[in-house]
This record gives C-alpha cells, structure tokens and sequence, in this order.
C-alpha cells in the first residue's frame, strides 16, 4: 500500500506539490494523471524518498522509503528510461542492482526473460530502442519480486505490442495482491490498465476514484438517429430540452429513456438510440481546464 | 555495505571507460618514468635514492585516484544511475562509504601495478651505487 498525506513540497518560488493525499490499494492498478508541472514526478520522487517534502508524508508499506528494510525487495520503480549507464550492457546493469541488494546474480537473467528482453540483455545499453530500455527499467523494478511498483511512464516508447504485454504484464501482477502506482500520458491506454486513477492538478488532489466512477460520472448526451428529426426536435423542444445536430444525429440532453418514450408516444422511428460515453481523455481535460498530459 | 562495494567493484568491471582509465594511468606514470630512467646518468640510475624517487613518482597515481573519485561519482549523476543506485540504498551516507572504501584500494592496486611494473623495467641494474 501507497499512502500520502498532506504532501507539500515547494522548489524556489515554485509550488509543486500543494497538500496532496491520496492511497493506492494492494491489489490495485491506480493511474496517476496530472498536466505538465502538475507535480507527479515530485510525488513519486517523494514516494520513493529521492525527494525530501517540506510537509506531510508518503508512505509505503507503513513506512517512509528510507526505512524499508530491503527497498528493492519491498518497491520496484521505474523513473525514466535513461538512468543506465550507456556502456554497460542489460545484463550488467541488472547485475549491479542485483549485487548491490544482496540478490544472486541469476535474477537479472530472470527478470530479463520476464520481460522478454533475453536476446537484447548482453548488448549495450546505448544501441537500445526506448522501447527496450523500458523493458529494461521494468525488470530492473521486478528484480526483488517487490509488492509495490511505482511506474512512471512505463509505456514510452512500446509499440502496440508492447503497450498490450505491459497492460497484461501489470494486470497479472495486480492480480497477484500488488499494489502497482503507475504515471501515463496516454490516456486511452491507462483508461484501459488501471483500476482507479489519481488525478492531479497544480499539486493539488482533483479526484480519486475508480476509472468506472469517473467515466460514469461524465456520462454525456443522448445520441439519436431518426428519418424524421425535425419534428423530433420540435417535440424534445416543446418538453424545454436542449437538442443539438450533430452530421444528422441529434444530441439530446435527456436520459434514452426518456427519449424513447416521447418518440413512442408521438410515433417517431428512431434508428439509434445511444448515450455518448465520454472517454477519460474528455473527463481528464474538463477536470484540468484543458491542459494536456506530460 | 559490503553488497554495495561489491556492486561499485562489478560496475567499474562492466564498461570500458576503467580499463581505458587504467591503462591511462599506467601509460602516463609509466612514460613519466621511463623519462627519468632515460635522461638519467648511469651513475645516478644505479643509486638508491634515484630509484626510491621512481617509486615516489608512481604516487602520482593517487592524484589520478582522486580524479577517479570524483569521476565515479559524477558519472553516477552523469548518467542518472544515481536514481537506481539511490532507490537501491536509500541512506545515502552508506553510498558514500561505499566510494570511500573502494577509491582506496583501487589507488592502492594501480599504484603497486605502476610501482611493480616501471621502475624494474626501465633502469639498469647497478653493482653499486658508487659514482663512477
């Protein structure tokens, strides 16, 4: 479990966290979202004790992140793609950590076949695709077979089958009981990972809540189809509700339901009948005043 | 501290850039003191105290071990593997040990190779150290 309470931290002149609380689950997928400047990497940083705050706290497993007995078998973390050493080579990068937090050596060679980068893993970093050293951050996180995983960005630069092995890799993990935190920018993608999702803006809390919760709470208009819509129209009109045309569709504001029912009534034909679904994009911009993601 | 010193001993291992420090190292001491060996009379190559300078000369190393210091240190912000490094040993004052026990005995290594390896080539052997 993830726990942050009243994080602040403040950088110059510059606010980057304001206050911020929130819990992720064991078990859990949460995304974490927030436009540029929104202050999620200085709360993962702050998670995984790379930053000090100036007040509250964040928490894993209990305790703050210097006094985790064995960090890497307890926190996995992906921070960006570049913290290796360009000369080494995969399997020697994975090697390092490994020794340094007292694993056997044949873990690297484990985790580089967990996320299918074996034949990569004794070429040096510096001929890498970004594709392969998110690869290679993910198994450096998955070294100690830690209970939480806190992941920034872990789909830069995957191709569309390596965004769905990632979406599985971490659904697996999750469903084993692990609590994995995870930053995106592309929203399409977390809307189809996570479970919940933190949403973040100027360092401030905007909502927590289950990716299901948030989609159907952006519940959008009523999309209907008919030969007829001009007297459609002026019936939904008549009832004092909002009808706007769409490319020869009209966009109610009014429950199907109760569309339905006046069409039925008056004997209107309609050829569809749908409510329109707004996509975590939308929800995400609405919340943020339309800023865009990192 | 000790799996960290380890894994500070297996990083320098697995890149280029320490062996071609290394072989830097000894090529500069090496050339230094193959120069003095060279301009120096026979007379003077031959005493004690000639020699005991060659040896001092191969200190030199160290200044070469304190620029590594710094190298490994920088290199570790250089290349962010500071994060991973950090994310592994959160208490940073036992990476700093770690450096701190490792740039020693490897000025310690370097500075016997260079002390074995020039002086003994390059002078001449001298029966005495009586001036001719």
């Amino acid at each position: 479990m993830i726990e942050v309470e009243n994080l602040s931290k403040r950088f110059g002149k510059t606010q980057a966290v304001a206050g911020l609380s929130f819990r992720v689950e064991p078990g859990t997928i949460t995304g974490f979202l927030g436009p540029n400047g929104a202050g999620k990497s200085t709360t993962l940083r702050s998670v995984l004790g790379l930053v000090h705050p100036d007040s509250g706290s964040a928490v894993v497993l209990g305790v703050p992140y210097r006094g985790l007995d064995r960090p890497l078998h307890q926190v996995g973390a992906v921070l960006e793609a570049s913290e290796v050493h360009p000369g080494r080579t995969g399997l020697n990068h994975l090697r390092v950590l490994a020794t340094a937090a007292g694993l056997p050596r044949s873990r690297a060679d484990e985790v580089l076949a967990l996320v299918e980068l074996t034949a990569g893993g004794r070429r040096r970093v510096k001929g890498y695709s970004l594709g392969m050293r998110q690869r290679l951050g993910l198994a450096a996180a998955m070294l100690g077979d830690p209970e939480v995983l806190v992941l920034d960005e872990p789909a830069n630069g995957l191709d569309p089958a390596g965004i769905r092995w990632l979406r599985d890799l971490l659904r697996a993990l999750a469903a084993e009981g692990r609590t994995i935190l995870v930053s995106s920018h592309v929203l399409a993608e977390v809307a189809q990972t996570v479970d919940r999702v933190v949403i973040i803006h100027r360092g401030r809390l905007i909502q927590q809540a289950s990716i299901a919760e948030v989609l159907a709470g952006a519940q959008g208009a009523t999309r209907v189809r008919t030969p007829d819509p001009a007297r459609l129209r002026e019936l939904l009109a008549a009832e004092g509700v909002e009808v706007n045309d769409a490319e020869g569709v009209l966009l109610v504001d009014l429950p199907p339901e109760q569309v339905g029912e006046v069409a039925a009534q008056h004997g209107v034909v309609l050829h569809e009948l749908t409510v329109e679904r707004a996509t975590l994009e939308e929800v995400f911009l609405e919340l943020t005043g339309g800023e865009t993601t990192e | 501290m000790i799996d960290l010193v380890r894994a500070e001993l297996l990083k320098a291992r697995t890149t280029r850039g320490w062996y071609v420090y290394l072989g830097l190292i000894v090529l500069l001491v090496g050339l230094g003191v193959s120069g003095d060996v060279g301009t120096a009379e026979d007379f003077v190559r031959g005493t004690v105290e000639f020699q005991r300078g060659l040896v001092e000369g191969a200190g030199f190393a160290l200044l070469l071990g304190l620029i590594l210091a710094i190298t490994i240190v920088t290199t570790e912000f250089r290349h962010g593997t500071i994060t991973p490094t950090l994310l592994t040993t959160p208490r940073r004052e036992i990476v700093v040990k770690s450096v701190g026990v490792i740039v020693p005995c490897r000025n310690s290594v370097v500075t016997i190779v260079i002390a074995r390896i020039s002086p003994s080539r390059s002078a001449n052997p001298a029966p005495s150290t009586k001036p001719r």
